[in-house]
């Protein structure tokens, strides 16, 4: 089917890839509302906002007869950019979710003034570009009829408020039950954490333990319980609820704690020298290989990432485990405006393939559409701390991209001595030798070298096509 | 709860300052709120068959009230100390 395996439950439309551009198939359900959202001009508005992500129509006319060979019963076509890499929200770090819901909120306000509505509030409707959250289900506008409630109200609870609500208030990230759950964090589930403290605050009330007691309440009534009562929701009132509950989230802040890599750019055990040794090898690296987007393995708070742009990438995806660090790399990266987007990685369990059909989000490995890898302070933690042997963890990181960077801590490293200090060191081909040897028997090394004097290995490399 | 922020976000595109005396104006309606919520709706353990999408639309209307009325102090209470502001410095001559 030439559709995306995740756009399949609005009848209204679905996305599909040809030729390597973005198409969205409009159908007959959804034609009369896309029409009035553009017609409007709020649709372009809110674009030339970078609050909605761009839409032209499709009208040449050799395109649209094969498109139209692709879906037969599309009454209009549109086209989209295509964004660099498709993320989900439990790969985000805090102030990126936090960001996704202030922008959901802020754009559903500015749709109701001028007279429309959102059908859901689904956070898989927001994807990133660098640091900037974008909506992109222009399916999901609706004409706003008087006195219409908020349909996503739970929806948005379970993708935006919960997890943030989770991760601010009891300090836990909400990754793994997030990606686990998919849909989001129950508020049945989540209001059997909250305390008395908790319940005292109106937003809690009125979005988490309201719509909880509202759930279960449903369920014990059973399937034919009480007819809805036609009771309206006025607009300002509307309003008032989306504005208080935006200022709230605005308001949350992220979860500080001392992690261990949180200062590790400061406090490494790197000299300066050997630091501007790796820039520097970096950056040739990167300015040969003239990648359009480079994925950064372990990223940190991004220093690499921006070495990478300087050398001319024109866009980064940092990667890293630790979510202080991702804290300090999307502030950074927010704040120079700079096209890198950092996420939440597990090198070890990476995001996998699931949901509907288990095809409905993808796997790392399957949006993995990097140019070039730098993969930098990263191998030892891989083939180490997580047990993967050397080999396998070189395969692993060669096969994200074409070419790449990957720097080798050797044994004598201080940071692995410390890794090996309390357990037994079961690693006889940790080696420099086997490293080059896992490389060179799967591309050809450009170059390489020590960094600093006794520092550590690093090489540069071109995979075998 | 209570993390105050006084500082404005580059995030939100609305107005982010929230201020001491406004808090224990918000708590009187939050705990007018929460009683007539846990009068209103009882608990009950939840069981397995469920809609997932729907929404209370008395809650919203409920909500949507209180929502009203504290955007509402809130804006009163700014304009209220606007005014003050302006008139204080002629009160210490």
């Amino acid at each position: 089917m030439a559709f995306d395996a995740g756009s399949f439950r609005d009848p209204s439309g679905r996305v599909l890839q040809h030729d390597d551009r973005i198409f969205r198939a409009i159908f007959e359900p959804g034609l009369v509302n896309f029409n009035a959202f553009r017609d409007s001009g709020a649709l372009s508005q809110l674009v030339d906002r970078g609050w909605l992500l761009s839409a032209s129509e499709v009208s040449e006319p050799n395109l649209v007869s094969q498109l139209s060979d692709l879906a037969p019963s599309a009454c209009e076509w549109i086209e989209h950019p295509r964004l660099d890499f498709v993320s989900y929200p439990y790969e985000w770090c805090f102030s990126q979710l936090r960001a996704a819901a202030v922008l959901h909120l802020n754009l559903h306000l500015a749709l109701l003034e001028q007279n429309f509505t959102l059908s859901d509030a689904t956070a898989y409707n927001i994807q990133f570009v660098g640091t900037r959250p974008v909506f992109i289900d222009h399916l999901s506008v609706i004409p706003y009829e008087d006195g219409m409630g908020w349909t996503g109200q739970r929806q948005f609870g379970m993708q935006f408020l919960n997890p943030l609500y989770f991760w601010a208030r009891k300090r836990i990230s909400p990754n793994a039950w997030y990606r686990g759950s998919m849909e989001g964090i129950e508020p049945e589930e989540l209001v059997k954490l909250l305390g008395w403290r908790d319940r005292l605050s109106f937003t809690v009330l009125a979005h988490i333990v309201g719509p909880a007691a509202f759930a279960r309440r449903r369920v014990s009534e059973g399937l034919d319980g009480a007819d809805r009562r036609e009771v309206r929701l006025p607009k300002h009132r509307l309003v008032a609820l989306l504005t208080s509950l935006r200022d709230f989230i605005t308001g949350l802040e992220p979860p500080f704690e001392k992690t261990v890599w949180g200062d590790y750019a400061e406090q490494n055990s790197y000299d300066a020298v050997r630091r501007e040794a790796k820039h520097r090898f970096v950056h040739e690296a990167v300015a040969e290989a003239k990648p359009t987007l480079v994925f950064d393995i372990g990223c940190n708070s991004g220093d690499f990432s921006q070495t990478a742009l300087s050398a001319g990438a024109k866009s980064v995806i940092g990667f890293d485990f630790d979510f202080g660090a991702l804290e300090r790399a999307f502030v950074r990266f927010d704040q120079s405006n700079a096209p890198v987007l950092p996420l939440w990685l597990n090198a070890l369990n990476p995001s996998p393939a699931q949901g509907w059909a288990g095809r409905e989000r993808k796997s790392l490995q399957q949006r993995a559409s990097a140019d070039m890898i730098i993969a930098l302070a990263v191998i030892h933690h891989i083939a180490i701390a997580g047990n993967v042997p050397l080999d396998m963890a070189v395969e692993w990181l060669m096969g994200l991209a074409p070419r790449g960077v990957i720097e080798f801590p050797s044994k004598n490293d201080p940071m692995v001595r410390q890794l090996l200090r309390h357990r037994e060191d079961i690693f006889p081909d940790y080696t420099e030798d086997a490293f080059l040897k896992s490389i060179s028997s799967r591309g050809r090394i450009l170059g390489r070298t020590h960094l600093g004097d006794d520092g550590r290995l690093i090489v540069a490399y071109e995979r075998h096509r | 709860m209570g993390l105050m922020n006084q500082q404005s976000r580059r995030l939100c595109g609305g107005s982010q300052v929230r201020s001491e005396r406004f808090n224990s104006f918000k708590r009187l309606s939050d705990a007018a709120f929460a009683v007539v919520l846990f009068t209103v709706i009882p608990a009950a353990p939840a069981h397995a068959y469920l809609d997932g999408a729907s929404v209370s639309m008395l809650l919203q209307a409920a909500a949507g009230a209180v929502a009203s009325v504290l955007l509402f102090g809130k804006m009163y209470w700014s304009k209220l100390k606007g005014l003050f502001k302006r008139s204080k410095p002629s009160s210490e001559d």
